[in-house]
């Protein structure tokens, strides 16, 4: 606090704007920043916790009466089932809320005066929340997955995770988390209303789908889009591949 | 140094109904300078161009010589509160600064040290929901001083702040003056511009009404006239405004004299027995020479206030 260490950030700033070095120097320190306010708030781990217990608790009810029943045509798939609708956009909040909750606060104006630059402090966030929802999409698809099929093994309906193909498909299925937390980024940013943000999700996620079911006038018959699954024969990944589509239409 | 803190040519608002216009202003280092103006003249406006979160409609702001958006690292050129509440009140004090300190390469230690400069070391823990105003005015402190920058720009900073409060920040800011930095404070209040800064920048009306030190500032308009009640008022008019005064008449026998001071024109009374009832030389407040400047550029004021005076004997 003397004059003497007035100039002290000069050294970082001196050449200032454009150069390569400084974008890169920015970059690192808004990442640094938005990792700390996303893990000092309660409602990312609420979020969390919320979208953690209804996706594998769905996924796990649903696995008691199938394992006792004919056989199942994908139990790879089933692992994913309680994903399949609604509970997984829950992941989505964290992405809106990322944004629309600095903008309902007014942190967004301490946000943007310590960092002018407003396209890297949304693709930070972008990135940030991108990465949390990897790490867990990832956490959660194993759990999800080993907790299933240990249900639907005791009916000797289980598959292993070292059977061929299933790695991938519990991998995708965890990166559909990814998908659905960069919307909410994307919504929050947009919209910047948190409410409204989060109406928003399902409708972008499912309105496609509802589209798709429009009587033949609106949605012809022999369209490309309305096939359902347009890279995988019936019977493999079929139900609770509804997840995965989200990364594939 | 070259002056940090400059605008030219500065003007905010809609092209059709512009908040101020033609605005240029050179903040010097090393001293309070005070920007005041009625509500809704713009002084929010100026410090928020300044920090690139508005965009001017004219002209342009520089933070040593660059505009804002272009410092990497801004926090160490500039430190601002601007708005005590703009902060996520689920985080905590460490966190709200650690998080802003990031962003700009700044470090944990002086995280610590800002908290502890600000008094809020015991809190650090606490969620930001429960503070007073003081506390996030102490918090949005803690941020400005982050970068340990050269210029520092307060908005309303004494607003709602108790006495002990408005005394902190007021001593404050002195001590960051005279580290040779440049404080650059908003406020509707003339008194308590008058108090705390060195120099006056006014606005209103649209444009800059005034720019000088607060003492020449005070020298030019605090002063106003002297009340004299004479028998003969029509000779003494006569005799003082031969002596260079200007008068004009007030009541009966009253006459308000500009020009010459009390005891000079007791002295021209006595030197032509001209008896002199009453010699009262009246001040006008600064707040009142501020609002004599800023009179039409108030946009709702109050009839009642209008040609009050207070005389002070």
């Amino acid at each position: 606090m003397t004059t003497a260490n007035l100039r002290r950030g000069d050294q970082a700033d001196a050449p200032g704007s454009a150069d390569t070095a400084g974008r890169i120097v920015r970059a690192r320190d808004v990442l640094i920043s938005e990792w700390t306010k996303l893990r000092s708030v309660r409602s990312t781990y609420w979020v969390l916790i919320v979208t953690a217990v209804v996706s594998v608790a769905g996924s796990m009810l649903a696995a008691f009466p199938a394992g006792r029943g004919a056989d199942l045509p994908d139990p790879v798939a089933f692992s994913f089932i309680g994903w399949a609708e609604y509970p997984v956009l829950a992941v989505g909040i964290l992405g809106v809320l990322a944004f629309t909750s600095e903008c309902a606060t007014g942190q967004i104006r301490t946000t943007f005066t310590a960092v002018p630059r407003r396209l890297t402090v949304l693709a930070a966030k972008t990135a940030i929340v991108a990465a949390l929802a990897l790490v867990f999409g990832e956490l959660l698809a194993v759990a999800s997955f080993s907790l299933t099929q240990a249900i639907l093994s005791r009916h000797d309906q289980g598959v292993a995770l070292s059977h061929p193909g299933v790695p991938g498909a519990v991998l995708a299925a965890g990166f559909v988390l990814v998908v659905v937390a960069v919307t909410g980024v994307g919504l929050g940013a947009a919209i910047r209303h948190t409410a409204g943000a989060i109406t928003a999700l399902p409708v972008v996620f499912y309105l496609p789908l509802a589209l798709l079911g429009l009587p033949s006038p609106w949605m012809a018959r022999d369209h490309p889009c309305h096939r359902r699954h347009p890279h995988h024969p019936p019977g493999r990944l079929r139900r609770g591949a509804r997840a995965t589509l989200f990364t594939e239409s | 140094m070259s002056a940090i803190l400059t605008a030219k040519g500065l003007a905010a608002g809609h092209a059709d109904r512009l908040l101020f216009s033609g605005l240029d202003l050179v903040i010097a280092p090393g001293e309070i300078t005070g920007l005041v103006g009625a509500n809704g003249a713009g002084k929010t406006t100026t410090m928020r161009i300044i920090l690139g979160l508005d965009s001017p409609t004219a002209g342009r702001a520089l933070v040593g010589g660059q505009p804002y958006q272009g410092i990497v690292r801004p926090l160490h050129q500039v430190g601002a509160l601007l708005d005590a509440d703009a902060m996520h009140p689920g985080r905590s004090s460490y966190a709200h600064v650690l998080s802003v300190a990031q962003s700009n390469g700044i470090g944990r230690r002086r995280v610590t040290e800002v908290l502890r400069l600000t008094g809020l070391e015991s809190v650090a823990d606490r969620r930001v929901k429960g503070f007073s105003l003081g506390m996030k005015q102490r918090l949005g402190i803690a941020l400005a001083l982050l970068g340990d920058p050269p210029v520092l720009m307060f908005d309303e900073p004494v607003n709602g702040l108790d006495p002990e409060g408005v005394h902190w920040i007021r001593r404050f800011f002195k001590s960051l003056a005279a580290e040779g930095r440049t404080v650059f404070v908003s406020s509707h209040l003339m008194s308590e511009m008058a108090l705390t800064a060195e120099h006056l920048i006014i606005i209103g009306r649209g444009r800059l009404l005034a720019d000088m030190p607060t003492a020449a500032f005070i020298e030019a308009n605090a002063s106003r006239d002297v009340l004299v009640r004479s028998p003969r008022p029509g000779d003494l008019a006569r005799l003082l405004t031969a002596h260079g005064a200007t008068v004009s008449p007030e009541g009966d026998d009253g006459l308000s004299v500009r020009g010459l001071d009390a005891p000079a024109i007791a002295g021209l009374a006595a030197g032509h027995g001209i008896g002199v009832h009453e010699l009262t030389p009246r001040y006008a407040s600064l707040e009142e020479a501020y609002l004599d400047i800023t009179k039409d550029s108030v946009e709702f004021h109050a009839r009642s206030q209008a040609g009050e005076r207070t005389a002070v004997p």
